[in-house]
């Protein structure tokens, strides 16, 4: 009989650019590659939620600070600037576009941050 | 009086095809052409039995409570099942791992989630393409369980499987480009 094993494993499906978990017996039915430096099954032994290409900001999206409020620009830029030096504050006046380029320059100096103003998945870079 | 509207039928005798697509990305669960036709997705049109379960749904009419004065009862619209079923599928138990005749079963060990899609009035053998319309289902699969299809002189080689439907199926939902 084929196999069948129940060994989960973590792929990105190079058909879509979706990464998920499959079984094992899965892995000659796609065209998969297998994504060893990330785990399958989560800490309770469920497969991990799959992650969808267009679900997540391509590296060479550009900011999408212009389409956000000012009012939701000030609030990142507060946010940010609460736990910094004040050498390391971002100008928090200005119109819309200057606070939209201040933070794209802001997300050059700290990587932590991505282009979309949310703190990046520290699991996402490991 | 204008005579009524009477549309075409839409013959599905050998149009139409059931997909097995294991990721969509899309929240309205209509799948970009990409998903539809990746290796790892499959067309189990001929594989899956002609017996073999459909998703369903069963909608229950409630009667509602008659006041003392009334002497007429009507009814509500209650809760909706909807239901995944038992498929059939053709199996080659003697088949190398990885041939057509077990690609099925191992693909969908017990646990396996995806969508089934249906495309309907289309010839069978269309290529999936954008614009077409589906039926989507979210699927959950249970463990596989040799079966046969037919009995004594017609029986055929075939695993049983039971499949839930997980969530809200999309109806009518077109294939991305």
């Amino acid at each position: 009989m084929p196999d069948n094993t129940n060994d989960w494993v973590r792929v990105l499906d190079t058909d879509t650019g979706h990464e998920r978990s499959v079984r094992t017996s899965e892995l000659r039915h796609g065209n998969y590659e297998v994504r060893e430096d990330v785990d399958a099954l989560d800490e309770l032994g469920n497969p991990q939620a799959p992650v969808y290409k267009d679900a997540a900001p391509a590296e060479d999206t550009p900011p999408t600070y212009d389409k956000r409020l000012k009012a939701e620009l000030e609030a990142e830029i507060a946010a940010r600037n609460a736990g910094r030096v004040e050498d390391d504050h971002i100008t928090a006046s200005g119109t819309k576009a200057e606070l939209a380029a201040a933070l794209v320059a802001d997300d050059a100096d700290h990587p932590e941050f991505d282009n979309s103003g949310l703190q990046a998945d520290p699991q996402k870079e490991s | 009086m204008a005579e009524p509207l009477r549309p075409a039928s839409t013959p599905v005798f050998k149009r139409r095809n059931w997909l097995w697509i294991p990721a969509i990305a899309s929240a309205t669960l209509a799948p970009t052409l990409a998903e539809a036709t990746a290796a790892s997705a499959l067309d189990i049109t001929r594989i899956i039995f002609a017996s073999s379960g459909e998703p369903t749904q069963a909608t229950n009419r409630v009667q509602a409570e008659r006041r003392a004065g009334d002497d007429k009862a009507y009814e509500r619209i209650g809760i909706t099942n909807v239901t995944g079923g038992d498929m059939l599928y053709a199996m080659n138990s003697q088949g190398a791992t990885g041939s057509d005749g077990t690609k099925w079963f191992e693909k969908i060990p017990t646990g396996t989630t995806g969508f089934i899609a249906d495309r309907r009035g289309i010839v069978r053998a269309t290529n999936v393409a954008a614009g077409q319309f589906v039926h989507v289902y979210p699927v959950e699969f249970g463990p596989s369980f040799p079966a046969l299809a037919g009995a004594d002189e017609t029986a055929e080689d075939a695993m049983t499987v039971t499949f839930a439907i997980t969530g809200e199926p999309a109806i009518k939902v077109a294939i991305l480009a």
